[in-house]
């Protein structure tokens, strides 16, 4: 029954029956979800149609003829319940009622490109997740709260350092050279995701999504197959998420207030060498080389060293035992406050959103602040008529310290030798390694200090954004709607760093530098939605719009000497950077260089149509077209042309239809065509560089050529198959949602690596394909009968993906150099596949390693060409499972996530656990073979890499003996929540953990990483290299949120 | 219903007009796009002399570092991995340093293919400049392809047919990758453009090649061919020509930068690539990095190199070219410091001395003007301080001498410049039993590896791997 008809019935019996109120008595009580929350607007309902809503509080009375009666409550997007009561005369009766949400969601309304449609008629596979799960996860950005959400949205975090973004693939990966990210449109705008401003510095990427406030989150759509993401045509391959922010009310005011508190640390330690230990491991290393006398020391001493100084050397670094990890590393401390106000009149709704985030990380000195507001204002003047208006401004202050290969954590795990002292040796210390009294006394001249490069750099990154849309929607006639909508998003990253003037042993300069990038993205669009039938029977609309889109992207930066601080501590240094440009850097004493970083720019103009046909509302038939022109495509492939159709039956509306287990059946399936325009928007230009950059020889200019052109470069076109079914099972307390899919990726965007000899580096090309192919499997379960006190629900989702390059077309494999990784394209295998020579065992008379050749023989020698497809980083399942109990005001929730069959490629592992180096090294390498008959995991140790067969000079040791399965069951968040008893409102306490503990063979740090990329084809190929990556984050929370 | 549906079709239409097809057109703003890139006699002026940077960054001490190592004056490199595995001849598709000096030499190529190729699009451009480009151009071409011929492919004399592979000959652009020519067609190419150059090159071009810079190259790559008339011939016309003259350094600090000047140009070049102080264009990077006389110093001499420079019979300490060199008996090695503290110098590519020195060896090969080579072997020896007639050649020296002596003069002369590993190659060729540190000269490794790019599009032959220790 629609809400609709539930109003017709209820004005009726409000005019019906007044006549016997001498007769009755009161019925009245509280409608709450299965954790206690009022669900206002509810309809409680009497079996004569007599009936009321809940207000704001969940609260409802109703007047009822003394008697039996039948009251039916319910509320959208949750199962009816109907309860049997008596009432007597005069009396007043309380019935409270706790409705269980509907599994299966028939008449939920799903957003879909360009509108929205009820779930039952949706033919596109659309996975929604609500902002209670988005926010009930503590992370550093809220797409790392999808992971394990929905079936086929694998999600990668990002490291433990604050601000880290995930990695997010949606049905596996089909990009080579282009982006592999889906598009994420937020109020139905394409919103910028430029991962690689900012580079890599410091061993990480820039997060484009850390600005937006989850808080401010309504409910995510995921559209994962062609039907879903077709309209979106040439962005839509890898997989749309649609993020629609929170609106006002229609009536009355409604405040939630949210504060949290919490730690965190680091999910794991690793187990670097002491000195102690080092040294006995070097020095063994150097006896087995042949070495007498006392090993020679990195810093301390040198190969060709007498026995004595060495034998110095040793013993002076056994007075030194440094724990760098340590020094690097802290209990993070988290707080957030939030505050929404929704609001609403008769014509009119806001939303109102400030939010305030602090999130330190576990490294010291890192952390990442984000303050927040937001404004959606909704005007209805008339029911042909409305106002849409959205506008959000964020500031995201990353305090930043340097990881992985850059420093810090990094070089706590690498050539941070545990002998090495960071202060000077005359120094006295607190215990908190703080130089007593005075400054810390750094040592800076015997070797490269990384806890100096920490503390005396000061290092903030600052995005401010602001992101607006605006909707007109008129209806001149009722089967009519236009809407007019536009969009801009803007983003300036401000990047500010200084260096102390000790770390200039030469000239003792301070060094800074200053840059701000600015990315502009302007959307404009309109489309109409035509209802040419509306019956019982059957329904026909269409929708057609157009859009454009243009993005713009420039910059400048400074390189500073011998200012007093960076710039965002020393205001008028700032004030005189700002509005600066090239001419005008000289007035400015400090500045020593000016540079402009490349202004790109590139534009999108779209026309796109939907068509919807629906008979008997349970067969429903959709298409949707779409045309696409983009800048970034050479003039012979300008356009593209996306189009998709899908079917979807619901089998068990059929007359015939009869199932007492199965209470809803639908079967849905679809074809289409998709595109991914992922790519740099000058790729396809012949491209000189200008005389203008003042390039010379011998004072004279010149100009030469730099990237070959390509005007047929085009699309990377999908195309999908999806065959999905659809589930009630026991009147819809059990939902399971099957689906198979089949993606092969054509044409696929590849940046080649030119041969030396054409005088080119680099060409963008159409070509390769790659497959996707897979299962998904969600299952949402109430899992006790809803009239009991304690309620369980399960939610369950597992896919499996199968990844295969099926072709690099006219290039060989090495013509796409994969990540930086040791990862690359290996036709046949899936992306990400790690290319290695192939390691068997250790040699247990000799200690030496043994290789497998490429004809599968065992052999000593380590021959690059032996190097082969050994694995990938690319998991094969992935899933995640959610548990709620509630009992009472108590309610217990758990999510684990879990992923299976990808390796981790320990690239870090050559140093650590390879030949004994200037690198500390982990104890997993205790484990060594010394002497005859031993079985051991590593081999004799050495200071030569030609012992293990590598070439001399080449210590890169690319064998698979540290490639390790990454399968891991992760208890992601567990919580306890309890919701203080009120007559008004609500109040909820929460206690959460996050990253509890993981199950894994892995023995790294972390088994879930995601280390720095150079570029979207590194982002593509490495996400299971581990290079110095820091651990993830565990995290525990106190919140209280509270909704009046 | 009507209305409504013209309304939904203006709207319609007028959507699509709206479509911003306009955002659909960008530029680049900070490169120019090709087709803009060369519309005028400037333009190609400008191309053309990116072709001499690129020559200036590949000889900015790259190139002769690498030909050192092939050779048998250094110690292996202290700690750098690409080039220690140049000097134990073990380069592999992945020896980076070593890419991208393949990757190098074939910029310029492409520069001068497409300048040869945009001629006909240039409006203003008298046929004196384009004669004068193109012949520029294609000596450039020329010098790319002789450098990279000599480090990447075995040496002219490795077949009786030189059908063995050499490299990959762009001599115009095309889209598809080229296969590697041999050795044969590589040097026929070198010849067919250096004797271009010579046709239309003027005899004054500022700093850049002249026809005395295409003849002196035509000559050395006769002498490699073993063409000795020929090569003494060319060498003969630039030496008599006069434009050049030995340095005579009047103190020993000056003779430590023999050649190595900064701001001019030196008597003796005939071609060099240029330091610019003033814009802060420094070519000697490489020079200075990998020779600086350290504590710890990257490259060292071999004490056997300091031994065959004190026994010879014009060594010892009045040879002023022992002023280059730093013997350091604790440990084991000798310092090239002529580099030392010296950047912002002119690197002449081929100069006098040099082409004297192959005079004379021509001389010496042909059994004529032995009285002339003679004199060019005792003028060299004379400026180095070398006064005694013991060590000077008189008129009855035999020819097998005066080959040896120019050897010896050439071996000292240009030692660090890279010029000694493919005159062992030459002689090996020649029939002569040449091991170059333990090593056959023609063992597979002496032949560094192409980078790993080339074999981006399938069928490109890589040279073998290693075989030489």
């Amino acid at each position: 029954m629609t809400r609709f008809t539930h109003l017709a019935c209820l004005a009726l019996s409000l005019l019906g029956t007044s006549w016997a109120a001498w007769s009755q008595g009161t019925l009245k009580g509280r409608v709450t979800d299965d954790q206690g929350n009022a669900l206002p607007s509810s309809t409680v309902m009497a079996e004569n149609g007599k009936g009321a809503f809940t207000d704001l509080d969940g609260n409802y009375t109703l007047m009822l003829a003394s008697g039996d009666h039948d009251i039916t409550f319910s509320f959208i997007g949750y199962l009816n319940q109907t309860k049997s009561v008596t009432v007597k005369q005069g009396e007043t009766k309380t019935l409270n009622v706790r409705l269980r949400e509907d599994a299966v969601l028939l008449n939920e309304s799903v957003v879909v490109g360009y509108g929205v449609q009820r779930k039952k008629e949706v033919t596109g596979s659309i996975a929604t997740i609500d902002s209670k799960e988005i926010t009930a996860v503590q992370t550093p950005s809220f797409e790392a709260a999808l992971q394990g959400q929905a079936a086929g949205v694998q999600v990668t975090q990002g490291s433990g350092m604050a601000g880290s973004g995930s990695i997010v693939r949606i049905r596996g990966l089909s990009s080579i050279s282009a982006g592999g990210d889906p598009l994420y449109v937020v109020d139905g705008i394409p919103i910028t995701q430029d991962y690689f401003a900012g580079g890599n510095s410091g061993a990480m990427n820039r997060n484009p999504l850390a600005s937006l406030n989850p808080n401010d989150i309504k409910d995510i759509q995921v559209l994962k197959d062609a039907a879903a993401t077709g309209i979106y045509g040439s962005r839509g391959a890898n997989g749309v998420i649609l993020i629609t922010t929170k609106r006002g009310v229609k009536s009355g005011i409604q405040v939630s207030y949210g504060s949290s508190y919490g730690y965190g640390e680091s999910t794991a330690t690793p187990n670097m060498m002491t000195t102690e230990e080092y040294l006995t491991i070097r020095q063994e290393a150097w006896e087995n080389d042949g070495g007498t006398g006392y090993v020679w020391l990195p810093y301390l001493s040198s190969p060709s060293a007498s026995p004595e100084a060495r034998k110095n050397a040793y013993e002076q670094a056994l007075a030194t035992n440094t724990d760098w990890f340590d020094l690097f590393t802290r209990r993070a401390q988290k707080t957030q406050q939030n505050i929404g106000l929704r609001s609403g009149g008769e014509k009119w709704s806001m939303y109102n959103g400030v939010s305030y985030d602090k999130n330190e990380s576990y490294a010291i000195g890192n952390s990442y602040t984000r303050t927040s507001a937001r404004t959606n204002f909704d005007w209805t003047p008339s029911d042909k008529f409305k106002v849409l208006l959205s506008g959000s401004t964020s500031e995201g202050q990353n305090q930043r310290v340097r990881g992985g290969w850059s420093g810090g954590i990094g070089t706590a795990m690498s050539t941070a030798l545990p002998y090495m002292a960071p202060f000077l040796v005359d120094s006295t210390f607190d215990g908190n390694g703080n130089l007593a009294g005075t400054e810390r006394n750094y040592e800076l001249n015997r070797w490269y200090n990384p806890l100096a490069y920490q503390d005396l750099i000061q290092w903030r990154e600052t995005e401010r954004r602001q992101i607006a849309t605006g909707q007109i929607v008129v209806s001149p006639h009722r089967k009519l709607d236009i809407v007019l909508n536009g969009g801009y998003d803007n983003s300036k990253l401000e990047n500010d760093s200084y260096e102390n003037s000790a770390l200039d042993r030469t000239n003792g300069f301070a060094y800074g530098n200053w840059s701000e990038y600015n990315s502009r993205n302007y959307n404009v669009g309109a489309n109409a939605t035509l209802r040419i039938l509306e019956g019982d029977s059957t329904n026909l609309s269409v929708m057609v719009g157009a859009e454009a889109q243009k993005f713009e992207s420039d910059g400048f930066g400074f390189n500073l000497r011998d200012s007093e601080g960076p710039a965002y501590a020393i205001q008028a240094l700032r004030d005189s950077l700002f509005g600066l440009n090239d001419s005008l850097h000289d007035a400015v004493s400090t500045v020593t260089n000016a540079y402009p970083i490349q202004y790109r720019t590139d534009g999108f103009a779209s026309t796109f149509a939907r068509l919807n046909y629906s008979l008997n509302d349970r067969y429903f038939f959709q298409a949707t077209a779409r045309v696409d022109g983009s800048s970034r495509f050479g003039e012979n492939n300008r356009f593209g042309f996306f189009p998709s159709a899908s079917v979807g039956w619901v089998a068990s509306d059929e007359e015939w239809f009869r199932s007492e287990t199965i209470s809803f059946l639908k079967v849905r399936t679809s074809w289409g065509r998709t595109g991914n325009a992922n790519i740099d928007g000058f790729s396809r230009f012949a491209l000189y560089v200008d005389q203008s950059q003042g390039a010379t020889y011998a004072g004279d200019t010149i100009v030469f050529p730099t990237q070959p052109g390509n005007p047929d470069l085009r699309w990377e076109t999908v195309r999908t198959i999806d065959g999905s079914v659809e589930l009630g099972l026991w009147k819809d307390r059990v939902a399971v949602e099957l689906g198979l899919y089949d993606k092969l990726a054509s044409d696929v965007l590849m940046n080649v690596e030119l041969p030396s000899h054409t005088g080119f580096n680099n060409r963008s090309v159409n070509a390769g394909e790659v497959l996707n192919r897979g299962v998904e499997i969600g299952i949402t379960s109430n899992n006790l009968p809803s009239t009991s006190e304690l309620q369980w629900k399960s939610v369950l989702n597992y896919a499996y993906n199968y990844n295969e390059l099926v072709s690099t077309g006219a290039f060989t494999e090495d013509a796409i150099s994969g990540g930086t990784n040791d990862s690359r394209a290996v036709t046949g295998a899936p992306l990400t596949t790690y290319f290695l020579v192939p390691f068997s065992h250790v040699d247990a008379e000799s200690g030496l390693p043994v290789y497998i050749d490429i004809n599968g023989n065992e052999t000593f020698e380590y021959n690059l060409e032996d190097r082969r497809a050994v694995g990938d980083g690319l998991p094969d399942h992935v899933g995640g499972l959610r548990n709620e109990v509630s009992y009472g005001n108590w309610t217990f929730s758990s999510q684990f996530t879990a992923a299976f069959g990808a390796k981790i490629w320990d690239s870090s592992a050559k140093r650590q656990l390879g030949v004994v180096s200037d690198w500390n090294m982990r104890t997993d390498l205790f484990d060594r073979w010394r002497q005859p008959g031993d079985i051991a995991s590593f081999p004799r140790l050495t200071l030569d890499e030609t012992t293990y067969g590598l070439p001399a000079g080449f210590p890169w040791w690319n064998t698979s003996l540290f490639m390790y399965d990454a399968s891991y069951v992760r208890l992601r968040n567990a919580s306890v929540s309890y919701r203080v008893p009120m007559s008004k409102g609500n109040v909820t306490l929460r206690l959460s953990g996050n990253n509890l503990f993981v199950l894994t063979n892995f023995i790294g740090l972390d088994p879930e990483l995601t280390r720095d990329f150079e570029n979207r084809q590194d982002r593509n190929f490495s996400g299971g290299a581990n290079y110095l990556t820091a651990p993830q984050e565990r995290s525990v929370l106190f919140a209280i949120n509270a909704n009046f | 219903m009507k209305n409504t549906t013209l309304l939904f079709t203006a709207l319609v239409t007028a959507s699509l007009a709206f479509t911003g097809c306009r955002w659909l057109e960008v530029n680049p703003d900070q490169y120019i796009l090709a087709e803009d890139a060369l519309e005028t006699p400037e333009d190609l002026q400008a191309l053309l002399i990116s072709c001499y940077d690129v020559l200036a960054n590949l000889y900015d001490g790259d190139v002769q570092l690498l030909n050192e190592l092939r050779g048998d004056h250094t110690n292996e490199p202290l700690s750098n991995n690409d080039l220690k595995a140049v000097y134990n001849r073990e380069t592999i598709r992945w020896t980076s340093y070593v890419g991208g000096i393949n990757r190098d030499f074939f910029y310029p190529v492409l520069r001068v293919n497409s300048l040869i190729d945009s001629f006909d699009l240039i409006e203003g451009l008298s046929s004196e400049d384009q004669n004068r480009m193109e012949a520029e151009g294609k000596f450039i071409r020329a010098f790319c392809f002789w450098g990279a011929v000599k480090m990447f492919a075995q040496p002219y004399g490795y077949t009786a047919d030189n059908s063995h592979p050499g490299i990959p000959l762009p001599t115009y652009l095309r889209d598809a990758p080229f296969p590697r020519a041999t050795v044969a067609q590589v040097y026929a190419q070198i010849e067919a453009d250096l004797n271009g150059a010579i046709a239309s090159l003027p005899e004054e071009n500022g700093i850049y090649a002249t026809k005395d810079a295409a003849k002196a190259l035509l000559a050395q790559v006769h002498f490699l061919k073993m063409e000795f008339e020929q090569a003494a011939s060319l060498a003969g016309e630039v030496i008599d020509s006069g434009r050049y003259s030995l340095e005579q350094p009047e103190t020993d600090s000056a003779f430590v930068r023999l050649r190595l000047p900064i701001g001019s140009t030196s008597s003796e070049s005939v071609f060099s690539i240029y330091s610019t102080l003033a814009t802060n264009d420094n070519r000697t990077d490489q020079f200075v990095q990998w020779w600086q006389p350290t504590a710890n110093p990257e490259i060292t001499l071999t004490t056997e190199y300091w031994d065959w420079f004190q026994q010879i019979a014009t060594g010892g300490a009045e040879d002023s070219r022992a002023l280059w060199l730093d013997y350091q008996p604790t440990e084991g090695n000798t310092l090239l410091t002529r580099f030392a503290d010296h950047s912002f110098f002119n690197v002449p590519l081929i100069h006098l001395t040099q082409l004297m020195l192959l005079r004379a060896e021509c001389y010496g090969e042909t059994g004529t003007n032995l009285a002339l080579a003679i004199a060019d072997i005792n003028l060299i020896r004379g400026r180095a301080g070398i006064t005694s007639a013991v060590y000077l050649l008189d008129n009855s020296v035999s020819t097998e001498d005066i080959i040896t002596a120019a050897r010896n003069e050439y071996r000292k002369e240009t030692l660090g410049m890279g010029l000694w590993v493919e005159q062992l190659q030459r002689r090996g060729a020649m029939g002569e039993d040449i091991t170059i540190r333990n090593a056959p000269w023609n063992c597979p490794g002496m032949a560094l590896q192409f980078s790993a790019s080339e074999g981006n599009v399938a069928g490109f032959e890589f040279n073998e791997v290693g075989g030489c220790n």
